[in-house]
This record gives C-alpha cells, sequence and structure tokens, in this order.
C-alpha cells in the first residue's frame, strides 16, 4: 500500500515536472494587445473608422489640460495630417484642408478616395500621413489599411504599400520585392552610390507617373529606381514608420535629464558592457532624439523632412524637391508647395479665396504631435504583465529602455512641464552589432548604433526593429544580441540578452506579457 | 473710550489671574480649542463648489449618441480620446447659495444604454440656478453624435465627427472641427463656427453669427445681429432687422446675402451666382481685377461708385450698372432701396 502511495507521488511529480518544463510552457508574444483586427485597419475593414490620436491628458499632478488654442490646433493637425495629397494646385477633389464630406468616405478627416490637398512630390513614399501611422489609431505606427477605399465591401487591411499607395489614382508603380502583402510598410535607403561612396539617403519608393487626376503632366515619364539590382547588391536599408504620438512629451525632455538618467545607471550599465551615447546635433552640439538613429532635432525637422521626404512635398524647412522633373511636377505647382499663406496676390489661398492666413501643413501637423499623448497602457495589466515590470528592470532591459524621465520643470505649455514621460528609452544611441546593422550613419550615430526605441506603445504594435523583420516581440528581443564582427563591435545587449536568455520560461513569458501591456 | 470706574481692583485681579497656573492652563486650552476649532469646523458660509465625475467604457464598433438635456449650465462637448466618455460637472455657487454634495445627486441623471448615454441636469428647487453656475464637460471619443438642448448657458463641441443638434434658449454656441452636420439654433446668444464638413443649419434670434472654413457652406440668420462668413462654400445670410452688418470673404458658391439697415461687405471671386440685397444699409463687392462676373447693381434712392476701370463708371444721378466684365462670368445682383452701392 506505501510502495503503491509513493508510486503514485512519484508520477505526480514528473507528470507535474512535463507539464511545467518548458516544452509545455514555452514563452509566447501574445501578440497586438487587443487583436489586429480590432486595432487600425482592422477596424477599417469592419466599417468603423481609424480611431483619431488621443488628445494629451491633463497634467497629473497639477491638472492642467491644453488651452482652447493648443486643442485647436490640435484638432487642425488631424485635420491635415489626414488630408489625401493630390499633385497640383487645381487637382483636389473637393476645396482644400476641408473634410471630405457626401462622397462615402468612412472618416471624413481621413479619406482613401478623395483628394483633398495637393503638393504631392513626383517622387513620394506616401500620399497622406496617416496611411503610414494608422496603428492602432491615426498617428500610431505603420499598420494595415483596407485597400479598396470605395470600391466594393472591404477587402482585407494590408500593408498600404503593398497595393493602395503605389496604384491610387492610376498611378503606374511596380511593387518591389521587400513590399509583401501583410508585411511591413518600408521606406528604402542605398548604403552605397554607384561610385562606392556613402550614400545613406532615402530613395523614394513611388512617382506620379499616369496620375489620372493630375492632368498638367502628361509627360511625365519617371521610372522609379532600380530596387531589384540595389537589393541583389544588398545595397538597401529598410526603416519601417515610428508613431508619432507622445513626441511632444518627448520633445521636452532636457538634455540635462537625458544626462542624469543615464548617470544613474553608469554602475550597472558597466557590469553588462552597456556605454551608449547620445547623438548630437551639429550646429548647436545638443542631442538629438527623433527617429530611428536619434537623427532628428525637433518635431518641427522631423515635420519638415517628413513632408518633402516622404510625400514630397517642399516647405519652409526644406525647400527644394528631391525631384525637380518639370515634366513631372507640373506648372500649377508652385515651389514649396507647403508654406505659411501670407501671399495676398495668390488669389488661390489667400486674398479673395482664402483671407485667413493660416499654418502650412507641416507646421500643422509638428502640433499635432505636440498635443497627442503617450500611447496608453493597458488599464488592467494582468498579474504575469505586473511581474514583468519588475523583471524587465531585473534583468536589465531598463537600463537602455529607461522607464520614465521628466519634463523640463517650466514650459510655454502648462499641460507639458514637469510631468512623468514613460517612454521606455534613454534616448541615447547604441552600438547594436553585425546582425541589425543598416550600414547607414546619420549624425553621431554609426552604421550599427540605433536609439533604444521607445518602447511605449509596443504592446500595439506589429513590427519590430528598425526594418521591421519581425513581428514577434521575442524575436526582437532576442535579435538585440550580436556577437563582433570584423566591421562592427559586439551588441551592448549581448549581456542582457544573455541573462534574458537564462531566465525560466514563466519569467520570459511576464516580460513578454508586460511589454505586450506597454 | 471711557475710564474703568475701578481701575485699580481691576489690575489687581488680573494680577492674581496671571500668577495662577490654573488660569494659565485654561488660557492655554482654551487657544488650543480655538485654533483646532478654526482649522476643523467649516466656516459658516455655505459649501461653494461641488464636483462630479463619471467615466465610461464604450465600444469602438458603434458611434456614441449623446442626448444632453441641461435646464442650466455650460456644455462643453470635447473630442479626447477613444473607447471612453468621461462626464464632469463643477458647481459653483455665490456666497449666499445652498450648495452640497448632494447637489448632483438631486439634479444629474445619467442613463446608458450601449453606446448611448442620455444625459439630463433638470433644475431643483432646493438649489437656486440663479446662484449657481454649473458646467458639464463631456470629453468623448471622435465617433460622437450629439443631440443638446440647453436652456441658459453656453455650448460648446469641438473635435468630434458629429452631426451635432444643438439648442439653446439664452446663451453662446461655439463649435469647431466638427465633420458631418450641425443644427445650431439659439433664442438670444451668438454663434461661433470654424471647420465644420457639412452644410450648417445656424439661426439666433439676436446676436451674432460667425463662421470661417465651412465647405459645404451655411445658411446663417439673426434677428439682430452681424454675420461674417470667411471661406465658406454655397451659403444664405439673413439680418432680419436693425443695423447687423454682412461680412463676407472667400465664398467658393452661389451667396445670397441680405440685411435691413445693416452693410453688406463681399470680397471674394464670383464662383457662383450671388444675390445681395439690403433696405438702407451699403453694399459693398471687391472682386479680384481678373474675376469674370456680369453685373447688376441699383440703388433706388442711394449712389453708384465705382473704382475700377473695366467697369463704366455711372454718369450723376444713374443708379443702375447692368455690365459683363472681362466676359462670361457668373450673375452678380445686388440692390439696396436707399443705401450706396460701391464696387471695386
Amino acid at each position: 500500500m506505501k510502495n503503491t502511495r509513493r508510486l503514485a507521488q512519484n508520477l505526480f511529480v514528473a507528470c507535474a515536472l512535463l507539464t511545467f518544463s518548458s516544452g509545455a510552457f514555452a514563452q509566447r508574444d501574445p501578440g497586438v494587445r487587443g487583436g489586429i483586427q480590432n486595432t487600425g485597419g482592422g477596424l477599417q475593414q469592419k466599417g468603423i473608422p481609424i480611431p483619431h490620436p488621443p488628445l494629451i491628458s491633463p497634467h497629473p499632478t497639477t491638472g492642467a489640460t491644453v488651452n482652447e488654442a493648443e486643442r485647436l490646433s490640435f484638432e487642425e493637425g488631424i485635420l491635415r495630417a489626414g488630408q489625401l495629397e493630390s499633385t497640383c494646385d487645381a487637382c483636389a477633389d473637393v476645396t482644400d484642408g476641408s473634410p471630405v464630406i457626401g462622397l462615402g468616405e468612412l472618416d471624413p478627416m481621413f479619406p482613401q478616395f478623395h483628394t483633398n490637398s495637393n503638393g504631392l512630390g513626383a517622387r513620394h513614399n506616401a500620399d497622406q500621413c496617416f496611411v503610414c501611422h494608422g496603428q492602432p489609431s491615426l498617428g500610431g505606427s505603420g499598420g494595415f489599411i483596407v485597400p479598396n477605399p470605395g470600391n466594393g465591401p472591404p477587402k482585407q487591411a494590408e500593408n498600404p504599400q503593398f497595393g493602395l499607395v503605389p496604384h491610387r489614382y492610376g498611378r503606374l508603380n511596380t511593387i518591389p520585392s521587400f513590399e509583401h502583402q501583410f508585411g511591413p510598410i518600408r521606406e528604402v535607403r542605398f548604403k552605397y552610390k554607384a561610385d562606392g561612396t556613402a550614400d545613406g539617403g532615402v530613395h523614394q519608393l513611388w512617382t506620379v507617373r499616369g496620375s489620372t487626376n493630375d492632368k498638367t503632366i502628361p509627360n511625365c515619364a519617371l521610372t522609379q529606381p532600380d530596387f531589384e539590382t540595389e537589393a541583389k547588391a544588398g545595397n538597401l536599408a529598410f526603416r519601417i514608420p515610428l508613431q508619432m504620438l507622445g513626441l511632444g512629451l518627448m520633445e521636452s525632455i532636457q538634455d540635462r535629464e537625458i544626462l542624469a538618467q543615464h548617470d544613474a545607471t553608469a554602475g550597472p550599465r558597466g557590469s553588462l558592457g552597456i556605454t551608449g551615447h547620445p547623438n548630437r546635433s551639429g550646429n548647436d552640439g545638443t542631442i538629438t532624439r527623433f527617429g530611428w538613429k536619434a537623427q532628428n532635432k525637433s518635431i518641427t525637422i522631423f515635420a519638415g523632412e517628413a513632408y518633402n521626404v516622404e510625400m514630397g512635398i517642399t516647405n519652409e524647412a526644406f525647400p527644394t524637391a528631391t525631384e525637380e522633373d518639370p515634366d513631372c511636377q507640373g506648372p500649377e505647382k508652385p515651389e514649396p508647395n507647403d508654406v505659411v499663406r501670407t501671399d495676398a496676390t495668390d488669389n488661390k489661398n489667400q486674398a479673395f479665396d482664402n483671407p485667413l492666413h493660416i499654418l502650412p501643413d507641416w507646421q500643422q501637423f509638428q502640433i499635432l504631435m505636440r498635443f497627442t499623448d503617450g500611447p496608453a497602457p493597458a488599464a488592467n495589466p494582468s498579474e504575469s504583465a505586473q511581474r514583468g515590470r519588475t523583471l524587465f528592470a531585473e534583468v536589465g532591459c531598463a537600463l537602455c529602455h529607461t522607464p520614465e524621465m521628466q519634463t523640463a520643470p517650466v514650459m510655454n505649455s502648462a499641460v507639458l512641464q514637469n510631468r512623468p514621460v514613460n517612454l521606455f528609452s534613454d534616448l541615447f544611441v547604441h552600438h547594436m552589432g553585425s546582425k541589425l546593422a543598416d550600414d547607414i550613419s546619420q549624425g553621431q550615430a554609426a552604421g550599427d548604433e540605433f536609439r533604444s526605441t521607445p518602447l511605449w506603445g509596443v504592446g500595439q504594435r506589429i513590427f519590430f526593429l528598425h526594418d521591421g523583420r519581425t513581428s514577434d516581440l521575442l524575436q526582437a528581443i532576442q535579435s538585440h544580441s550580436s556577437p563582433a564582427s570584423s566591421k562592427y563591435p559586439a551588441s551592448e545587449a549581448n549581456g542582457v540578452v544573455r541573462k534574458f536568455s537564462q531566465m525560466l520560461p514563466a519569467d520570459k513569458q511576464a516580460i513578454l506579457d508586460f511589454l505586450r501591456s506597454l | 473710550m471711557l475710564p474703568s470706574k475701578h481701575p485699580k481692583s481691576n489690575r489687581a485681579k488680573q494680577t492674581r489671574l496671571d500668577n495662577d497656573p490654573r488660569f494659565a492652563r485654561h488660557q492655554i486650552w482654551a487657544m488650543l480649542l480655538t485654533v483646532a476649532w478654526l482649522i476643523c469646523v467649516p466656516p459658516a458660509t455655505a459649501q461653494l463648489t461641488a464636483e462630479f465625475h463619471q467615466t465610461v467604457a464604450v465600444t469602438l464598433a458603434e458611434p456614441v449618441t449623446l442626448d444632453v438635456e441641461v435646464s442650466s449650465a455650460e456644455l462643453e462637448v470635447l473630442y479626447s480620446r477613444d473607447g471612453e466618455v468621461s462626464i464632469k460637472g463643477i458647481a459653483r455657487a455665490s456666497a449666499d447659495a445652498k450648495l452640497d454634495d448632494n447637489f448632483f445627486n438631486a439634479a444629474l441623471a445619467i442613463e446608458r444604454e450601449g453606446n448611448h448615454l442620455k444625459i439630463r441636469h433638470v433644475s431643483n428647487p432646493a438649489y437656486p440656478e440663479k446662484l449657481i453656475n454649473t458646467v458639464y464637460r463631456i470629453d468623448v471619443p471622435y465617433r460622437t453624435e450629439v443631440v443638446s438642448v440647453v436652456g441658459h448657458g453656453k455650448q460648446t463641441f469641438t473635435g468630434i465627427m458629429g452631426p451635432v443638434r444643438a439648442m439653446t434658449g439664452m446663451g453662446d454656441l461655439k463649435a469647431s472641427y466638427i465633420s458631418k452636420g450641425l443644427h445650431a439654433q439659439v433664442d438670444h446668444g451668438n454663434i461661433d463656427l470654424h471647420v465644420i464638413g457639412d452644410h450648417v443649419d445656424a439661426k439666433t434670434g439676436d446676436g451674432n453669427i460667425s463662421c470661417e472654413r465651412l465647405a459645404q457652406g451655411v445658411s446663417a440668420e439673426t434677428g439682430e445681429g452681424d454675420i461674417t462668413l470667411m471661406v465658406v462654400g454655397s451659403s444664405a445670410a439673413t439680418v432680419k432687422k436693425g443695423s447687423g452688418r454682412i461680412e463676407a470673404g472667400g465664398v467658393r458658391g452661389s451667396f445670397t446675402g441680405s440685411t435691413s439697415a445693416g452693410d453688406l461687405h463681399i470680397k471674394a471671386i464670383p464662383h457662383d451666382n450671388w444675390r445681395l440685397s439690403s433696405s438702407s444699409g451699403t453694399i459693398r463687392l471687391e472682386l479680384p481685377p481678373v474675376a469674370k462676373f456680369e453685373l447688376d447693381a441699383s440703388t433706388d434712392s442711394g449712389e453708384l461708385r465705382v473704382d475700377r476701370d473695366d467697369i463704366t463708371r455711372p454718369a450723376s444721378g444713374i443708379r443702375h450698372i447692368d455690365q459683363k466684365v472681362n466676359g462670361d462670368g457668373k450673375r452678380i445682383d445686388a440692390h439696396t432701396v436707399t443705401g450706396n452701392i460701391t464696387i471695386r
């Protein structure tokens, strides 16, 4: 009898061990919080407009909120960033800068098949801001969009660079092999020029050739770069869109706060081989912080650059076009395309048609970014996710993905000043090794260096890492590890990834759960 | 001040008491109690504010429909974020009014059925409305439709899809960044509208109407007050009586404007036909030099003034011009009974 009981006990223990061993308890990325089908383009597919960017929440201590002017500028920013761009000044389907009503659009502020603005460049990556910033809400990171707006029942949402943008208004573009139907939105840089010198610049994917809604450019014969040859030569480097949410808060962090937070972790970082350094402006020496390599100083510069590089819309900050082919720019596309509207002799924009002298789109866009809230974390994180927060710090992730910084004590806007920002980034760039290296140098960030990506909102992102190579958080973490090569030193994250790999499966799962709660 | 009848004896008594340790203890206790009372006991005047806050989770699947009826309060409906509706109320009373924590319990009723919210604030005799200023701020998702009726108080709507149907007895109405249409009706108060997607109906018994960037146009009517339209689609503006003026700039469609004794000034390219009329106000037209239009302008007893070279200046006493300018264009009819007409 005793033996039987002992045997039963042993069997129970063995079963329990088997059950809880790594095979049955393998850690797994829980996926996009709320489900892809309930965020971004997944909602569009169900006939629900993609949610608008959240307005910055009241100050957690003082209760200060945006003032009326800030609120209205934020709303104007949504309208401008949602605009669908036509090429020439007379091409827009409806009055420039107005919501598209009565024409079957799902969201009048984010039209998909009626243009309500103009200035789209001869070369571009997209024809509206939010088409690449729509996950989980407008203003978010890159996601999926319904490819057939206004044309029958909505098809499954997909990468807008696969079918929607390249062919909108009949434009004749060939889809490069690196844009996949359900893959990440990718923009491309060439590592080297044909003569072997460093390039590093963005080469826009699309041209306006074949546009059916612009009769002023019938002779446009512009062709796309030969991406396939460059791909075979290993000369392409990809970037996916970052989210715009909370960028005003990030901009409000002073350099001294960034440096102090970094200094505070010197001990543990040293033991794990993590150094990092800020990318700095070549002009005034201050810390730059926006973009995959922290290459941009401010959201204003970021906005001006994005308008020119991504949409080919020239502006005060970037006044010359990346492509100046007169056959494709047309006679009705004055340069710069998007400027403060003060020209009293311009009948189209000003004196008689538009006596309101208002800011250009790109500047309204930067105001929008300034007053969006940071991504909201899960309201009720699971017990595992709560445990994961502690483990995230213990294992060393938080040494670079700094959970919190404080904005400047006194700012022009009461809602932005002296408040915590839960960005989960040190805003430094770090050597990440040859596996992640893209061979693109920007400012003081070398070809293998990347900014610690702010992790707020990571819970609802679809793709990870600068090139969107994975949609699995676990793989993304593991990809932080890379040995030294002849060209680049080992990844600074190696020590932390090693510790992560040695964790119990349940602990790794807790960290994944925590990340998906952000 | 009267001299004491017994100054000496009082002083002596005082000295005795000061030296008494029991009395000193009593004095200290009395002081402590007074301080404690001052700190802990609320002042004799009534509570001056009361607050209410409730957050309701809503789904993205359907729009939020908000049905608000308020007897006397300010109402703000503002976009904030998706997934929730936050209702905040704050009441401030003047010094002699009664206000306590029961104020919102007694005055406010919220009913909810899915994404449909019905909010009622009714007057309660226990809390005299004239002495209490109440503000409701409702933060809503973008996809929100509103029907609101406010008896007395200002209404503000910002950043929602709409449509919005708002009525006010007395108080201003302000709306901006409404993607769909708006119907605004005010008995006494101003209407201020900015970036509305669909056609707008705006009517006030007396008050000014100001509209900016209404691409689908507006039908604006005031019993008495000014109307200002800037960058609007096909629109109509009527001032029914008094000296209220109409000022229109950047009209991008047809336009009909009518005043009683007020002036009417329009500065735009005539994309479509205009009909302008006034009883005794001046009509002033400003058109760009290259504009094409067909002008029919007349005044019964006023003066016709032309300040451009492409229109024949009328001889003295001539009160009617009918002329095509720069070829065929849209028709501009302008007529005033006793006022002047100026064309630049």
